[in-house]
């Protein structure tokens, strides 16, 4: 290890201007790169495709659509949608959906759509039509029979609303355009559906509500942008508070313009590599500076003390790089593999994630680890660095009498005190944090707030219609002709009916729920006869009315889905329906017969709760796992190793209990938060143990140490974890709800990190390093 | 012997006989109230309603529903309860089932999934004596409560030269005969009792009445060619009136002895499911929502919001209370 040090320190030092020009050239060459990043955002990267529900999904993608649909509900603002401009508008809708490009053309619904047809019963037999007309006007006439043919194709609640105020546009997004095969670009689709439907097609009369998951993924985005300016007013913050700390510009200017240029090769190897920023992923980049300042800070911490020390300049950043290199690296690399382990959960969006937090974190390691010594070893200090350490004034200062009260941790009584606590503390997380639920937990797009837009239209189209976004099909895999057989009916009838009486479940449709209506629709629509006929002839008569563009079975009808509409989408609810299907499956499935979770919306849902519940453990083993490792490496003692890890854990921990009490659920978009929260904390324990281990290894005792520590390090450990804490906390004023989220978590974790760094880490240290000499 | 159960239900059709099977009770269900219902009835004060997934409900205050223990699931379509506590329903492949304390719990006297025919309406006229009618003329009487039900063929509703040919078939080809006799006669979609008459009203504009119990029927003049689906009379009051209605919206009455038919005429072609008389006013309970008024045979028509077709309704505590196809409905009764 001493022999690699010297190696790198001679090969970095002796060609200092070679290090500096290669690191301005390629900072040069990134930036513009980072430049080109676009945001990106995509529903199958959300997606656990190897998921079982999923390859369910894929399967039957192409014959029963995905779940990327989009909902527009056009409504009239006096509650009555039978005027001309109402219907003038609605077509307008429909028509311009149809054509934007990314949207799957013949599954465009509404009133207006060809396959919008009623069936009625007369004396004869039956009669039917389009709902709206060939030879539809407006007036008061045509609006009489549209709303009767409204009432007889059975629409209302689904194209309707219950209460006739607002009508439905559906469409479904494809991933790739069948004709350029090229990919959707979910954000561009959705600034179309502002562009070209809501701003346009509104009116005074009439309102426009979208929802769905590119519209979701477009406000998501728009709300991001906003994040610059928190990003923008932490990185002031930061300056200024730096610059209290060391009183100099330069020293100042270091560690925030490193931390920049982190981002920087971050965001540009991202670009260089093809990869986008996912809008949820956009704190990302904010961690890499945050991480970056963390370390940054103790490098001039370092290299201002011994530049007060009064040596030349260069041989204290050499002495600085050398000293900190070592436990900046291991700290650094074990965020970095602990980011890469999120790799094995199998949601694109996490292992972009992965990629992103790792790469960042990685060059922070050059950044700051070697750019910023280098760089800090060209500039003369005389006599402007005043840093806090507090051995050089006469009088005890504030952080001298702070420094006695950490160090009291140390003290056997006071530590045991500490530990009880903690103990208290953590048994209390533990409990909250088994109380951490999986997926969503509120109605609408939990990224953003109740009151935004997004939510409001979701609340609004729950509230009009009696049929959601939130849809799952379990999708009836047969053998072919599988619907002439009574039996097979008569069990999906069973199936649909049993879960339509689990609490969460609206309404369901079937091909053997739409099958019983077109019986009795053959026997003069008497609702006695909404049945299944045994006889195979009627039974095939009633469900030949069905066409396949209905969703509800295939050519041959060997595969049938059940549609289910659910009341939302929280992980209680979609958990329940799920395993109630999974229990109906296992009593009443047949070697022919399988009832096949999952697809729409919820499926989709449903199979990312389910990895995302998967992959908790392991990637907790695995980012634990290796920071236990590289610690054991660099400290080669199992003491220290525990020092560290333990309070680390515990933070962890109580972090979980917080998002409980937060009521956040562990999603695709938080579950990276709890492996990004160990990669926060584990720079300060290793900081501060690494500059004890020294001198414990020498028998020193852990008092002496741990004052020591706490003046060479402490100061910077505790700057650190105020700053970085009080630049998020900001965010609570964020428009995006996610940020609040994720503002609260973080601040949380920096300062309850730095506290467990200098108060549990020395009382845990008290036990045990017990047989050090005083 | 839990093995032994299972390898049993595998092989269910050897294990029970085949014209009794073994069916699936009904299942506990929350929203009982809110599916298919197809009949509702008042007894003293309690409500029952009957409908799909072998649904029977009760309540005693028209907003809480308890469901009953029903061992069939087919879709009910409808209930009669003789006095407080013997109730009979029907419904698909000819269920019949019954209660004797007052619909908590339900037996089944009769299922015949074979014969794919649904039982429309049951009628007890006494204790013992009652009548299940249906699809293709299915009649089924008893004298013992249901403990037997025996099939009957009322051949006196075909028509003559169906009879000619059926009597003529009768004795050449049996199989053909029983084959014939199974689809030959229209739907029976009511019988009802009124005073000493038995009326039987159904598909291809069919009424038919009996004066001797339903021993023997003869056909009424036919009026309409499509099909009717309810009967009511107040002849038991003073100039007691009849209604019969049916498909889209025909409605016709006559007063009470009287052969003259008189249609009452609506431009709204709603199929009207069931009639009463509540306040010397016929209310009549249609499809779409719709429940048409009918007074000294002017005829006012009121739209419920939801459109939802409206199977049948009771007047209970000022209010009206209807099966719908979407479950229990209740409306204010206009004064």
């Amino acid at each position: 290890m001493r022999g690699f040090l010297d190696f790198l320190e001679k090969a970095v030092f002796r060609h200092r201007l070679f290090a500096i020009i290669s690191f301005a050239l390629i900072t040069c060459f990134l930036l513009f790169k980072a430049t080109q990043i676009q945001l990106d955002a995509s529903f199958n990267k959300n997606i656990p495709l190897n998921h079982d529900y999923m390859k369910v999904y894929t399967k039957h993608e192409k014959q029963f659509g995905g779940a990327n649909s989009i909902l527009i509900s056009v409504c009239d603002a006096d509650g009555d949608i039978f005027n001309e401009e109402f219907f003038t508008q609605l077509k307008a809708v429909h028509d311009q959906l149809y054509f934007i490009p990314g949207v799957n053309r013949p599954l465009v619904n509404s009133i207006f759509a060809p396959s919008a047809r009623f069936v009625e019963v007369v004396e004869d037999g039956f009669a039917g039509g389009p709902i709206i007309p060939a030879n539809f006007t407006a007036d008061k006439r045509g609006l009489a029979v549209v709303k009767e043919n409204i009432e007889k194709a059975k629409v209302v609640g689904r194209m309707i609303a219950s209460d006739y105020s607002c009508a439905m546009v559906t469409a479904q997004l494809l991933e790739t355009d069948p004709q350029t095969q090229e990919k959707l670009d979910t954000l561009a689709f959705a600034k179309k559906l502002e562009t070209q439907v809501r701003e346009p097609l509104s009116t005074d009369k009439v309102s426009i509500h979208i929802i769905g998951f590119a519209k979701m993924a477009g406000d998501v985005a728009e709300g991001a942008k906003g994040v610059l300016l928190f990003f923008a007013i932490a990185i002031v913050f930061t300056f200024v508070m730096v610059w209290l700390f060391c009183h100099s510009l330069k020293l100042t200017i270091l560690p925030i313009a490193c931390s920049i240029i982190a981002v920087i090769w971050q965001l540009g190897l991202l670009s260089s590599l093809g990869f986008g920023l996912d809008p949820m992923s956009i704190l990302v980049p904010f961690l890499v500076f945050a991480i970056g300042v963390s370390h940054g800070v103790q490098m001039i911490n370092d290299i201002g003390k011994k530049v007060c020390g009064g040596s030349s300049t260069r041989v204290c950043c050499q002495a600085s790089f050398r000293a900190l290199l070592i436990p900046g690296g291991i700290a650094l690399l074990s965020d970095t593999v602990g980011f890469l382990t999120l790799l094995t959960i199998d949601i694109g969006i996490i292992r972009e994630l992965a990629i992103t937090a790792s790469l960042g974190v990685a060059v922070i390691i050059f950044t700051n680890l070697i750019l910023l010594p280098v760089w800090a070893s060209y500039m003369k200090f005389e006599g402007s660095v005043r840093i806090q350490s507090g051995t050089h004034s006469d009088k005890p200062n504030i952080l001298d009498n702070l420094r006695e009260i950490l160090v009291k941790a140390t003290d056997p009584k006071t530590a045991r005190l500490i530990i009880v606590l903690t103990v208290i503390l953590f048994a209390f997380g533990y409990w909250q944090a088994d109380k951490m639920r999986i997926g969503d937990l509120h109605a609408g797009a939990p990224s953003l707030h109740q009151d935004a837009r997004y939510n409001q239209d979701t609340f609004l189209i729950s509230d009009k219609y009696t049929i959601s976004s939130d849809i799952l099909k379990v999708i009836v895999e047969a053998y072919p002709a599988a619907c002439t057989e009574h039996d097979v009916m008569e069990r999906i009838s069973r199936f649909q009916w049993q879960m339509e009486n689990v609490p969460g479940v609206q309404s369901a449709v079937s091909l053997s729920s739409v099958a019983q209506s077109v019986n009795a629709g053959f026997n003069e629509g008497n609702l006695k006869w909404q049945s299944l006929p045994r006889n195979t002839a009627s039974l095939v008569q009633s469900t030949a009315r069905v066409e396949t563009s209905s969703g509800l079975l295939d050519g041959n009808c060997s595969v049938m889905p059940v549609i289910f509409f659910l009341e939302d989408h929280k992980a209680e609810t979609i958990d329940h329906v799920v395993a109630k299907v999974k229990e109906f499956a296992a009593k009443e499935e047949t070697d022919k017969l399988k009832f096949k979770l999952a697809s729409g919306p919820v499926g989709v849902m449903a199979a990312t709760n389910e990895s995302v519940s998967a992959a908790q453990l392991p990637m907790m083993l695995y980012v634990y796992g290796a920071v236990i490792l590289l610690c054991l490496i660099s400290f080669r003692s199992v003491k220290a190793t525990v020092a560290v890890v333990l309070p680390l854990y515990i933070v962890s921990t109580l972090a979980q209990a917080l998002m409980v009490q937060l009521e956040i659920g562990l999603t695709v978009s938080t579950l990276p938060v709890i492996a990004l929260g160990v990669g926060i904390g584990v720079d300060y324990g290793i900081y501060i143990l690494s500059s004890m281990m020294g001198q414990l290894k020498q028998g020193v005792a852990l008092e002496v140490a741990y004052r020591n520590a706490l003046v060479e390090r402490g100061s910077a450990v505790l700057f650190t974890g105020i700053t970085l804490a009080i630049g998020v906390s900001t965010w609570i004023f964020s428009d995006l709800k996610f940020q609040v989220d994720m503002g609260i978590l973080l601040t949380f974790m920096f300062l309850v990190n730095m506290l467990g760094a200098v108060l549990l880490l020395p009382a845990i240290g008290s036990f045990l390093w017990t047989d050090q000499k005083k | 012997m839990k093995y032994l159960l299972y390898a049993c239900l595998a092989y269910s059709a050897s294990c029970f006989s085949q014209d009794m099977p073994q069916l699936e009770h009904a299942i506990s269900a929350v929203n009982a109230d809110k599916t298919l219902l197809t009949d509702i009835e008042l007894i003293d004060d309690q409500l029952v309603a009957v409908g799909k997934h072998g649904v029977v409900i009760t309540s005693t205050d028209a907003q809480s529903w308890q469901q009953a223990s029903v061992p069939t699931q087919v879709l009910l379509t409808a209930v009669d309860f003789y006095n407080n506590n013997l109730g009979w329903a029907c419904g698909h492949d000819a269920t019949i089932i019954n209660t004797t304390d007052a619909g908590k719990t339900w037996q089944l006297q009769q299922a015949l999934p074979d014969m794919d025919k649904p039982c429309l309406d049951i009628l007890f006229t006494s204790e013992k004596h009652g009548y299940a009618v249906g699809a293709y003329g299915m009649f089924f009487e008893t004298h013992d409560g249901g403990q037997k039900w025996q099939k009957r063929f009322l051949d006196s509703l075909l028509f003559e030269e169906d009879r000619a040919y059926l009597n003529e078939l009768k004795k050449s080809d049996p199989e053909g005969y029983e084959y014939e006799t199974a689809s030959i006669l229209p739907h029976f979609n009511r019988i009802v009792k009124t005073n000493n008459r038995l009326i039987l009203v159904g598909e291809m504009g069919l009424m038919a009445e009996s004066f001797d119990n339903g021993g023997t029927w003869q056909r009424l003049e036919e009026i309409y060619m499509g099909s009717f689906f309810t009967f009511a009379s107040t002849a038991d009051q003073s100039q007691g009136e009849d209604l019969v209605a049916g498909l889209r919206g025909n409605i016709f009455t006559r007063q009470t002895g009287s052969e003259q038919w008189q249609q009452i005429h609506t431009d709204n072609f709603a199929t009207v499911n069931s009639a009463i008389n509540y306040n010397n006013e016929w209310l009549l309970f249609a499809n779409s929502g719709v429940i048409f008024h009918v007074k000294n045979d002017e005829l006012t028509e009121e739209q419920m919001d939801d459109g939802k077709s409206l199977l049948d309704g009771v007047v209970f505590q000022n209010k009206l209370i209807m099966a719908s196809e979407d479950g229990i409905k209740v409306k204010e009764l206009n004064p």
